[in-house]
């Protein structure tokens, strides 16, 4: 399994935008919650897309969510 | 849990039960020799429609009411699945004909029904491999969006 070096600040975002709730975070950004959390523990990648479609739910930038590391 | 994992547990539960009700009905005819009692029909007909009524209800039920039917990551897990399925399918075919081969020789002869029975079984242990790969996939997490 390729090692993931991609890691995010959704749940820091989460707390800071009104405590908002893994499903709310879902509902926005179309997916399950199943898949945020899937996202905020590092087990799973998102497209394009859905970086963009969570970076939009908290009114800020990809890269103030997700962060690559080489 | 959302809809395709609840859709896998249906899958897995039905197929295991269909297999258990296959194989008591197919010891009792073949090796006990005589029909299944009617309690156990009724038993399989009860485990039919509770197995079927419980899945109609808990699967439509939505975790949040603007939940989709499936998101990318579902898309990706149910590939993954279908690719094992697959796989699986090719395994039992030749497990199942080298099995015969190895318990009535090359030039053995078996009848009919056996071979329906080998072909539904398949289709069961299929469908169970099918549902074990996304509930597994679940649990693991993926880490390829995309792909």
């Amino acid at each position: 399994m390729p090692e993931n070096n991609l890691t995010n600040n959704i749940r820091r975002l989460r707390f800071e935008h009104n405590e908002m709730t893994q499903q709310e975070l879902a509902d926005k950004a179309q997916v399950t919650r199943q898949t945020i959390f899937a996202i905020e523990s590092g087990k799973y990648a998102p497209s394009l897309p859905l970086a963009f479609r969570i970076a939009k739910a908290f009114g800020v930038g990809v890269e103030q969510v997700f962060q690559y590391e080489e | 849990m959302n809809k395709t994992q609840k859709g896998a547990w249906f899958n897995l539960a039905g197929s295991l039960f269909a297999i258990c009700v296959f194989s008591w009905t197919g010891f009792t005819l073949f090796g006990l020799k005589r029909l299944p009692d009617k309690g156990f029909m009724f038993a399989t007909l009860a485990g039919f429609f509770l197995i079927t009524g419980i899945s109609l209800f808990y699967i439509r039920k939505k975790q949040s009411p603007n939940e989709p039917e499936s998101d990318e990551r579902d898309k990706l897990i149910l590939r993954n699945a279908v690719i094992a399925a697959f796989v699986s399918v090719w395994v039992l075919l030749f497990t199942a004909n080298i099995s015969l081969q190895l318990a009535f020789g090359a030039g053995g002869l078996i009848p009919v029904w056996s071979l329906r029975l080998i072909n539904v079984a398949i289709l069961y242990l299929v469908l169970i491999v099918y549902a074990t790969a996304i509930l597994v996939q679940y649990g693991w997490g993926e880490n390829n969006a995309g792909e």
